[in-house]
């Protein structure tokens, strides 16, 4: 049980880093990004292109950091897959979502382009790399250490959790003490106020997107690290993506992060109990509580 | 000079005009209120004249600069501000934070008007850190009153300031307005305390169904028979 908690803490981490970004959007832009989950699979194929395509071209070493699955290709296409995917995000919200909200388009509208971006993501990956599973080092073994308690876990995961947690708090610190960041909690509060305020909404939305689409790149390619890549790997987020930003209460970013863990460990600690595949069912239960008894969240936020 | 010039203004939502044919004006350093039943399109008036709603017919001037159609974060920045009646502060924020975004777009230094801004509601001071949403209305009120002071500017909106106060905070409310106005601010303020605010205004402005059927100075409005009976409430 210790284990499938460690465990669910490191899924929680990288739903983490998907829900963040939902939320953001969500606080500004009030809809439901339904494409989320797909730019992580972006993200993780952007990677796997450069880690087994470019950077093999370029002859950057494929030896390993000490007992991680990885070395300094990873690291360097982490960044950039990061880089990536926020274009990708602000692209796919200036040739899409931007000239709906101008013509005044509902929130169901929105949320149903974004469904539609979402499967031209997937397919793309589908034309691009094929519908089969694939990981970073096929064949690669992953020793796991052992921790008290009897935990296996492995000096990947040990990773995956730290740059998670170093991720939110950069971000924390920038939201809280950066003049652009006062003004991005500010728009998530009231955006009308914050354009009669005189914040230039366009340069919060064009960040927003930015901010979220790197987080959810980099969630992409830490699901790879950990699991494997799919294309139909975001899709599977975006269920445990919108119960963990609802738990936290939506716009509500630490409530995003809390969401999520709660998410991942509840998700593990499932298959205890049942079939691994009914853990999108148990993130759909979730939601489906909050949503009747606290539907602003239990941090509260937008309902 | 005429500070604020409206100019038959007609304006509304859709196919719907609430305002017909308004012209109104707030000379500098002036206190002018705008009174009238419920549905006048007292509000509306403010929204047109700060581009919140773009009117059909009709033009506002700021200085002999014509407005009319500006986006609001361009009217801001050329001096005017405006305190929207309700959701008028980011509730997640500090108090502090509030008036920092107040001046989001000065790239000067600003802790001067900071601190002018915390002797003028010395209450806020000891509650810099709060958040916002966990503050009484009446100090939300200030919060939000001082957010729209922070870029200096020559003319104050006001949407019902003291709505849904208690009466004691209404007054004191009142009474930062007069004080807000003795820093040069000129101020247009719609208010359903009809009485009080004609009390400290120069001048006021009687809209009724959206058509102005009254204007003269405070003093002459409060004592007017008529208006005492239909819209002071006797």
């Amino acid at each position: 049980m210790a284990e499938l908690f460690v465990y669910g803490i490191v899924l929680g981490s990288i739903i983490a880093l998907g829900s963040i970004g939902l939320t953001l959007v969500y606080g500004i832009l009030r809809f439901a990004n339904f494409a989320h989950g797909d730019l992580m699979t972006a993200g993780a194929y952007v990677a796997l292109f450069l880690v087994t395509g470019l950077f093999s071209w370029l002859g950057i070493s494929d030896a390993n950091f000490g007992s991680l699955s990885f070395g300094w290709r990873m690291a360097l296409a982490i960044p950039i897959s990061m880089i990536a995917i926020a274009m990708l995000a602000i692209l796919l919200d200036r040739i899409l979502f931007q000239p709906l909200r101008r013509k005044k388009s509902g929130s169901v509208i929105l949320a149903m382009s974004a469904l539609g971006a979402s499967f031209i993501i997937q397919m793309m990956v589908l034309i691009l790399w094929g519908a089969d599973s694939l990981f970073y080092k096929p064949g690669v073994l992953r020793p796991a250490l052992m921790l008290p308690l009897g935990i296996k876990i492995r000096p990947d995961q040990i990773f995956i959790v730290l740059i998670v947690f170093i991720s939110f708090a950069t971000l924390h610190l920038f939201l809280k003490y950066t003049r652009m960041g006062k003004a991005m909690r500010a728009t998530a509060d009231n955006p009308e106020l914050a354009r009669v305020t005189g914040i230039d909404t366009k340069k919060i939305i064009l960040w927003t997107w930015g901010i979220g689409g790197a987080m959810a790149g980099m969630g992409g390619v830490l699901y790879g690290i950990d699991v494997q890549l799919h294309p139909l790997m975001g899709w599977g987020f975006l269920l445990p993506l919108f119960a963990a930003t609802i738990l936290g209460g939506i716009g509500n970013m630490y409530g995003a992060l809390i969401g999520a863990l709660v998410m991942g460990v509840a998700q593990q600690i499932s298959t205890a109990y049942l079939l691994p595949t009914y853990k999108p069912g148990v993130a759909f239960i979730i939601m489906i509580l909050i949503l009747l008894i606290r539907p602003q969240g239990i941090f509260g936020g937008r309902s | 000079m005429s500070l604020l010039e409206v100019k038959d203004i007609i304006a509304g939502y859709g196919e719907t005009d609430i305002l017909n044919n308004v012209s109104i004006e707030l000379l500098e350093k002036e206190i002018v209120s705008i009174i009238g039943p419920n549905g006048a399109g007292k509000s509306t008036l403010l929204k047109t004249i700060f581009g919140l709603l773009t009117p059909k017919k009709g033009s506002v001037k700021l200085q002999n600069d014509v407005i009319t159609g500006l986006s609001p974060d361009r009217i801001v920045r050329k001096g005017m501000g405006y305190v929207p009646q309700v959701e008028n502060v980011f509730p997640s924020l500090t108090v502090h934070e509030n008036l920092e975004m107040g001046a989001f777009i000065r790239t000067d230094d600003y802790r001067d008007k900071l601190n002018e801004i915390y002797t003028l509601f010395p209450i806020l001071l000891d509650r810099k850190t709060d958040k916002v949403g966990k503050l009484s209305g009446g100090m939300r009120q200030m919060v939000a009153m001082g957010r729209a002071l922070m870029l200096d500017p020559k003319v104050l909106l006001l949407d019902e300031p003291t709505a849904s106060l208690s009466p004691l905070l209404v007054g004191m409310i009142f009474e930062k307005i007069i004080d807000i106005n003795k820093t040069g601010v000129a101020m247009m303020i719609v208010e359903q305390n009809a009485r009080e605010a004609l009390k400290i205004s120069d001048r006021g402005y009687v809209l009724v169904t959206g058509r102005k059927v009254f204007e003269d100075n405070g003093k002459a409005l409060l004592e007017n028979e008529e208006i005492g009976k239909l819209y002071l409430g006797g």
